[in-house]
């Protein structure tokens, strides 16, 4: 285990993963206002990292305490081996070999695109090889004169990120890359981006309020919410196995349905669900759509239809209490005011106290 | 109104015409405007080189620094912009000048005469101090505009503040920087009190003069054609800076405000600096003023005058405010709503006789009021239009940024419900645009009582304004009986300043 703080944690941490960022108890307020309340994130070398959490939950204040913009009042940021906030004087934004790629994407509007690229490289280097490989490697080869301004959206995008890691810096910070694009070419970006993020196998943390975004982009996800990251794993795992019921439903689809359970089953509207872990009392069982089955007749009632070309869902009202969404293929076979039944399919199932939220 | 603003201007070139062309190459090829030039030139350029030396740093300070009380040192650094520069010349004559304080102090230790300040280094220093809050407003106004993200880019990528300072904010900054020295310098090209006062030998004074002194009208008409094409010149230099392109903000980025920079050990040398610019530009004035003020009570100097003066001073500025805002009006509306050919036309137009020095509108409107219109000269109603030909503009730039933030949509929105497009005007778009509506009549009221040439040349006889009485009083070497207006002027027209520059603030 890691007790040690700081630099000594180079020679500590070898046995692990090498960790490229390892941020621990940060703690910030603005003014009165609480806004990272104890943050611990690890992130490995080489690893997509997606910060995602509800606005105003602080995913952007972490990110720009990390790149040295904003002050932590307490905890410690280590990025590369090197201590760059806690315990003495913080280190300067421009000495921590952060690249960011911001909101905005702050290109300077006064410089062309090659003098933009080649703004963070020292003197000599600003001339020539350097900037054309950057360009090339984002697909904007040849575009060096052209003034930001005359670019479209993902251009911009691009010369923001070639600008980032012309320095080549041992850490990439993006904050919600996709947040100044148009909803049509925002797949495609993506789709672009991560082609990219993937080549360059740089460690990549990136903020984010999408939960697709998040899943698609990210090798790992850390869930944020009010200044804490609650979970840190896989998409994947994420999506099966979340650790309160928030998480559940902030993440995807979610239905939460009461139930009693004893030993590993519960007994709930829909049947009975077999429990992940033992539990006894009462409990709420995550059912995600997809899990769930409808046939014709029974005493459920289909309220809505949402037809999505891929799949189908319905909103259905159960006989007694609460009203379910079913996921299903892409035809729907159901129509709102159809009598239903609702069945459960779905291998052990995530259950949480009564108590949680 | 295009035609009322370019009506001096066509005036002056019939003016210039009836002269014979030979004979007006001979006047603007001559030894004597060459010399004119040479010395206008050089005024300008370092009026505006000091002015922007001395503003952008100040600038800075007091927007993004965390200088003690910067609220009063955002106000106290605009404020010398309220004392005209006749006024100031008047101070520091009546402080440093023959007779003045400093050589009365001095006289009992056997001093008879000081260096004289008379010339050049004078009206440079005068002009500097009551212009350079041009380019402070300007480089204000723009530092506060600064995306913020832009500078932590580049801190990002490795470089630190004063690469920083020098790679991406002065860049940023240096359209506006120009702008506001392009105000300076059309400024001094114009100036006519500080000049005068301060025997200067510049073009402004050479036209007064040649008007004043002989019968040959021609020639003065010849000098200002010479004025308007030097101005001309300056115009198109500071256009052509601004066409290189890409300056604006390619997103509106967050509504996140820049950091405070923490001055540290710099705060006692910056907070130094601003108390010394202070004292020159502000205190030193007007202290000057009160000393002669309080000399002049002692030698029974008779004030009785003032209040007339201050009354006709008044009528003639909020005259000139209301008629430049009623002016201004249909042609915002008309450039903001309409666009098109014709807008840009007339707001050209509207713009040229900003660009005309105050002497120059003066003089040909004297020349238009003695042959064509002799039933107005030397009447309220041709000053009116001298002071909305000058300063249209300024209500016209007010007007169009508030009448641009007024959405077509709700006019729309109005007209759909019913009401009529007068109604519409009545109850939508003027309250909307009040603001802009109360900040240009400020702005022009302000410059109308600060305006001294066309003033001098067009106020009825019978009616002598604060900026007249300064004048005659100054001229003469009156200065005690110059004090009470000087001071009067001052206090007047620094109220609507100072509520500008709150209003500026507040955005």
């Amino acid at each position: 285990m890691l007790h040690v703080v700081g630099e000594e944690l180079l020679t500590v941490g070898n046995a692990e993963p090498t960790c490229a960022i390892e941020v621990r108890d940060l703690q910030k307020a603005f003014g009165e206002q609480p806004v990272l309340r104890g943050v611990d994130l690890r992130v490995s070398e080489g690893a997509i990292i997606a910060l995602l959490g509800p606005s105003g939950c602080g995913k952007t204040t972490l990110l720009r305490t990390i790149a040295g913009l904003e002050q932590a009042d307490a905890g410690t940021i280590v990025v590369g081996g090197r201590r760059v906030s806690g315990g003495g004087a913080p280190v300067a934004p421009e000495h921590r070999r952060i690249g960011m790629v911001f909101q905005d994407w702050a290109l300077f509007p006064h410089l062309d695109v090659a003098a933009n690229v080649g703004y963070g490289l020292p003197r000599r280097e600003r001339t020539g090889r350097r900037i054309e490989e950057a360009l090339e490697l984002v697909g904007l080869a040849g575009l060096g004169k052209r003034r930001p301004c005359t670019l479209s959206g993902g251009q911009q995008q691009r010369v923001a990120l070639a600008r980032a890691i012309a320095p080549q810096p041992a850490v990439l910070l993006l904050d919600e890359p996709f947040s100044n694009l148009d909803t049509t070419l925002r797949v495609q970006v993506r789709t672009e981006l991560h082609q990219l993020l993937a080549d360059l196998s740089v460690t990549t943390v990136f903020v984010t309020h999408d939960q697709e975004e998040a899943f698609v982009l990210g090798d790992e996800v850390a869930v944020m919410t009010a200044g804490q990251i609650v979970q840190q794993a896989p998409p994947a795992d994420l999506y099966d196995h979340p650790v309160s019921p928030w998480v559940a439903d902030f993440v995807g689809d979610a239905n939460l349905v009461t139930g009693m359970a004893a030993g590993g089953r519960a007994s709930t509207v829909v049947g009975d669900i077999p429990l992940r872990r033992a539990e006894a009392g009462a409990v709420r069982v995550l059912l995600r759509p997809e899990e769930l089955r409808l046939s014709g007749g029974g005493d459920a009632v289909v309220e809505l239809t949402e037809y999505y070309g891929h799949d189908t869902v319905y909103v259905v009202q159960l006989p007694t209490g609460p009203v379910v969404r079913v996921r299903s293929g892409s035809t729907p076979h159901h129509r709102r005011g159809d009598a239903v039944t609702v069945t459960y399919a779905g291998a052990a199932a995530v259950s949480y106290p009564a108590a949680t939220a | 109104m295009a035609a009322a603003a370019l009506l001096p201007l066509g005036y002056l070139l019939v003016r210039g015409s009836e002269v014979g062309l030979d004979r007006v190459i001979d006047i603007a090829t001559s030894g004597r405007v060459r010399h004119l030039l040479w010395r206008t030139g050089l005024l300008a350029v370092a009026v505006t080189t000091a002015s922007v030396l001395i503003a952008v740093p100040v600038a800075w300070l007091t927007v993004r620094t965390d200088l003690p009380w910067r609220r009063f040192w955002v106000i106290a650094t605009a404020l010398p912009l309220a004392i005209p520069t006749y006024v100031g010349g008047f101070a520091f004559i009546a402080a440093l000048g023959p007779r003045g304080i400093l050589q009365g102090w001095l006289e009992p230790f056997g001093v008879e005469s000081l260096p004289s300040f008379y010339g050049f280094p004078g009206t440079w220093l005068v002009l500097t101090l009551f212009t350079y809050p041009y380019v402070l407003l300007t480089a204000r106004a723009a530092i506060r505009r600064l995306d913020p993200s832009l500078e932590e880019a580049s801190r990002m990528l490795g470089q630190g503040r004063w690469t920083t300072m020098r790679r991406i904010i002065l860049p940023q900054l240096r359209p506006s920087i120009a702008a506001g020295s392009l105000l300076v310098a059309l400024y001094t090209l114009s100036d006519f009190g500080a000049v005068s006062m301060l025997r200067y030998d510049s073009f402004t004074r050479a036209i007064f003069l040649q008007y004043r002194a002989s019968l040959d009208r021609s020639t003065a008409a010849v000098l200002g054609l010479v004025l308007v094409a030097v101005t001309l010149v300056v115009l198109s230099g500071e256009a052509a800076t601004r066409r290189s392109t890409g300056y604006h903000r390619l997103h509106s980025g967050g509504a996140r405000t820049a950091p405070i920079v923490a001055l540290g050990k710099w705060r006692w040398p910056a907070l130094a600096g601003l108390t010394t610019l202070l004292l020159v530009a502000l205190v030193v004035p007007l202290a000057v003023i009160v000393t002669w003020l309080l000399r002049g009570v002692d030698a029974g100097e008779p004030f009785r005058l003032t209040t007339t003066l201050v009354g006709n001073s008044l009528r003639a500025s909020v005259l000139g405010a209301v008629a430049s805002v009623v002016a201004a009006w249909p042609v915002a509306v008309l450039a903001v709503r309409r666009g098109g050919r014709l807008g840009r036309v007339v707001e050209a137009a509207c713009w040229a006789g900003h660009s005309l020095p105050g002497v120059v509108v003066a003089l040909s409107l004297v020349f238009f009021g003695a042959r064509v219109a002799p039933s107005v000269y030397r009447t309220q109603w041709l000053l009116t239009l001298a002071y909305v030909v000058l300063f249209l503009p300024q209500a016209l730039g007010a007007l169009r940024a508030s009448l641009l933030q007024i959405s077509p949509t709700l006019e729309e929105a109005s007209r759909l419900l019913g009401k009529g497009s007068m109604a519409t005007l009545w109850r939508i778009v003027l309250p909307l645009a009040r603001p802009g509506l109360l900040a240009g009549g400020a702005l022009v009221f302000l410059t109308c009582m600060k305006e001294l040439p066309a003033t001098l040349l067009l106020s009825p006889p019978e009616q002598p304004t604060l900026a007249t009485q300064v004048w005659t009083a100054t001229s003469e070497a009156f200065y005690a009986r110059a004090a009470l207006p000087a001071l009067a002027l001052v206090l007047l027209s620094s109220l609507p300043m100072a509520l500008l520059v709150l209003r500026d603030t507040d955005r």
